[in-house]
């Protein structure tokens, strides 16, 4: 399996950085980009200089006035930072093509599978190889447009973006996989991406100092102070979580986020106009099941109970379930057991305004394979649509409006 | 067909049936045993589900030859009720039976014998004694890790072959998360050039067979079929058509850890800690370090469990998770007082075995903690 390698490039004090380049004099002055002190408005950016007296962005312009009076206060112009973040954006491209925007400052990118692609003979490691490809692109970064970036490896996102920070000002961090958790642990709290002021108050009152501290708690504890989060919470604190970027993005988030815990998968379609021809259900479904199969795999989820949802012509609406021996998240299955649940429940062919296929009864799929059940096919076309996406591969059969033949996985 | 036999051998035969018919069948016949007279002294009793068949030879006082097919279960459940030693089965027209045991009287429907599915005859079939022990201690070290889902077709069942040298029997079952592997030495084998699959039902059957005190049984092959007999009764079952999986590249040679463990110990503290390990998960954690083994389960709506035990482990420390379930599934056919563990990383199979007796491994894939 491939190893995951998620970079977080972050731009220092980006819009400073671009107004620096814009006009060199500002070069080592103390620089406040969002307006003038006593306008209404926050501090967009501020440089390194402004941040030692204690200006941060956020801060009110009034705050920032009367900490900094003698700085150099900038109106923000957001569509030339624009220009430049797309600029650095088509720069990371050339070095790696999943590159995911976070912000208009911050991207990751996925190097997974690319270090034989960039090897030299004078790296010591796969390791070495991916930190001196990150040092070239912030270099490059910094030779082709004069902004300075720092950035993090990691295998997953928020510890890649927790390296990140730690890499500040124009600086790359790579944490060895081994290292990840010893990276972590004696870092605060605050440190974590998604722990504010608030979770991290209400940790401390119960005992938790440190990242370390959240790693090594057990889950009940955690659950009692973070409710349902703290599952991903102790995952991110392990240096676990998400570890790659599939090109999936909020078109498909549908309802299960990343890591987040629901009882069902569903995907359901509407068609344009009723259908009658069983051929096109079928075929739809076929599309349907692998979709909602390809989510649960996803998820590390598997499920034992496979559901047809069907809406007629005449608005009346019908589910039928059935649960199957073993939890399963292959599509060929799933579409076996729906085909046969929509024989049952359409005994007449009565028009079809929309199908829908869920998997419930979900249980975690934990149990590493001894024997892999699809073999490598069905890993290899994971691999590929988490790279390219999930309309990359598809079976034909789904595909096609009319169903030729039985899926053949 | 009018026939008189003893209750213990004919509720014997009915039940030697129960584990074959299909009582859920859109064919009605099997769910019927057939009674069928041979001679003056004898009758057979058959059973199949067109997958597996039993055929067995029993004593009787034939009055009238003839056959008659009758619903298994209720049979059975008459027969094994009867309060006098002896019954009677008479044929009526229109396929009634009446059965009579002293003052008791029974009248059950039966349906036409003739529709009765054909069990193949396997006359010419080379037959090897087998010690009945044996066979049945191979085939309950393997029948726990056969794989129950149908979509996994060719792990429904054992795979036998002759080792390489002819010398010994080896039995293998995986369901794809857990494999179970035992050779024992045999004087007569079959000749298997590829190994065959024996289904999971009709192994349960055999076993069965096989738990009787016997001093004799038998086994042979088709390129189709297995046949096993035993004391006049014969089972026959169609072999899973399917191409069993390279076992041998996911048994692992060399292990980097071994612990040897007190079996009933380990199983116990297994059983205590996996109260609280996850419902659907059934993961327990094995903490391996120098001089002891930790055991610790942790189900986020209950609580946590965690157990010692002392054990002479010297060498790097391991954390790795296991389904609890598949370790004591193996811990509960090894006889040996002291079992051993064995690991390499938490991403590769641990394998459990005897520690004195040889030729069983259990080999167990991980779960990720």
């Amino acid at each position: 399996m491939r190893r995951p390698r998620l970079c977080c490039l972050d731009l220092d004090t980006f819009f400073v950085s671009v107004e620096r380049v814009l006009d060199p004099r500002l070069n080592g002055q103390p620089v406040i980009v969002g307006g003038q002190p006593g306008q209404r408005g926050v501090v967009a950016a501020c440089s390194y200089e402004v941040r030692r007296l204690g200006v941060r962005s956020g801060m009110s312009l009034t705050d920032a006035g009367r900490r900094a009076p003698r700085a150099i206060y900038l109106p923000a112009r957001q569509d030339t930072y624009g220009e430049f973040a797309e600029q650095v954006r088509t720069i990371a491209r050339r070095y790696s093509p999943v590159v995911q925007v976070a912000s208009i400052d911050e991207m990751y990118i996925d190097f997974a599978g690319c270090e034989r692609l960039y090897k030299k003979g004078e790296d010591r490691s796969d390791d070495a190889t991916i930190e001196r490809v990150v040092w070239e692109m912030i270099h490059d970064i910094q030779d082709s447009l004069g902004l300075p970036a720092s950035a993090g490896i990691a295998s997953s996102r928020s510890t890649a973006k927790i390296a990140s920070g730690q890499a500040k000002p124009a600086g790359v961090l790579l944490i060895p996989a081994a290292n990840e958790a010893g990276f972590l642990a004696p870092l605060e709290l605050r440190k974590l991406p998604g722990i504010g002021p608030v979770a991290a108050g209400k940790l401390e009152s119960v005992g938790f100092r440190t990242l370390g501290d959240i790693a090594t708690a057990p889950l009940v504890e955690l659950r009692a102070v973070l409710g349902a989060w703290a599952e991903l919470v102790k995952q991110s604190a392990q240096g676990e979580g998400v570890s790659s970027l599939g090109p999936e993005r909020p078109a498909f988030k549908e309802q299960d986020e990343d890591g987040a815990v629901v009882s069902s998968i569903s995907n359901e379609r509407t068609f344009s106009r009723d259908v009658r021809d069983t051929e096109v259900l079928e075929s739809m479904l076929c599309a349907l099941s692998e979709r909602v199969c390809w989510r649960a795999r996803k998820r590390g989820v598997k499920g034992r109970t496979v559901s047809l949802k069907l809406r007629t012509g005449g608005f009346d609406t019908l589910t039928r379930s059935r649960t199957v021996g073993s939890a399963t998240d292959a599509e060929n299955e799933v579409y076996e057991v729906v085909r046969a649940l929509l024989a049952a429940a359409r005994p007449r062919l009565v028009p079809v305004r929309l199908v829908g296929v869920a998997l419930s009864n979900l249980v975690l799929d934990k149990q590493l394979p001894l024997l892999s059940q699809r073999g490598e096919l069905q890993e290899t076309v994971d691999a590929i649509r988490d790279r390219f996406g999930y309309e990359s591969v598809r079976l034909a059969l789904g595909k096609t409006g009319k169903a030729h033949k039985k899926p053949g996985i | 067909m009018e026939i008189s036999v003893h209750v213990p051998e004919l509720s014997k035969a009915l039940q030697r049936v129960q584990g074959i018919v299909e009582k859920k069948s859109a064919m009605p016949a099997l769910a019927n045993a057939l009674i069928r007279t041979e001679g003056k002294n004898t009758i057979t009793v058959v059973a199949t589900d067109l997958e597996i068949g039993v055929t067995g030879r029993y004593a009787a006082n034939v009055a009238v030859e003839g056959s008659i097919s009758l619903g298994a279960r209720a049979l059975y459940d008459i027969v094994r009720s009867l309060p006098e030693r002896e019954v009677s089965l008479k044929q009526l027209p229109n396929r009634w039976v009446e059965i009579s045991c002293g003052k008791v009287n029974y009248r059950l429907v039966g349906s036409d014998p003739d529709s009765f599915p054909n069990i193949p005859d396997e006359e010419d079939i080379k037959m090897f004694p087998v010690e009945p022990g044996l066979v049945r201690d191979m085939i309950e070290k393997t029948l726990y890790a056969v794989c129950t889902d149908e979509t996994r077709y060719n792990l429904t069942g054992v795979f036998c072959e002759a080792d390489p040298d002819g010398e010994r029997l080896r039995m293998v079952a995986t369901d794809g998360h857990r494999l179970s592997v035992i050779e024992r030495p045999m004087k007569h084998l079959p000749q298997l050039d590829t190994g065959v699959i024996v289904p999971r039902k009709g192994l349960t059957e055999v076993k069965k067979l096989l738990e009787d005190k016997v001093e004799e049984a038998s086994m042979g092959y088709t390129q189709t079929s297995a046949i096993f007999k035993k004391d006049g009764v014969t089972l026959t079952m169609r072999l899973v058509d399917g191409r069993f999986p390279d076992y041998n590249q996911v048994i692992p040679e060399s292990l980097e850890r071994e612990v040897v463990m007190n079996r009933q110990r380990f199983q116990d503290a297994l059983r205590r800690t996996s109260l609280l390990s996850p419902n659907k998960e059934q993961g327990v954690k094995i903490e391996l370090e120098s001089g002891k083994i930790m055991l610790s389960a942790n189900n986020p709506d209950l609580g946590e469990a965690r157990e010692e035990l002392e054990v002479g482990f010297e060498g790097d420390p391991i954390t790795i998770g296991f389904n609890f379930r598949y370790l004591l599934d193996a811990l509960s056919v090894l006889e040996d007082d002291e079992v051993v563990l064995s690991l390499t990383d938490e991403l590769a199979p641990g394998v459990l075995t005897g520690k004195t007796s040889v030729g069983y491994k259990a080999v167990i894939m991980p779960m990720r903690i």
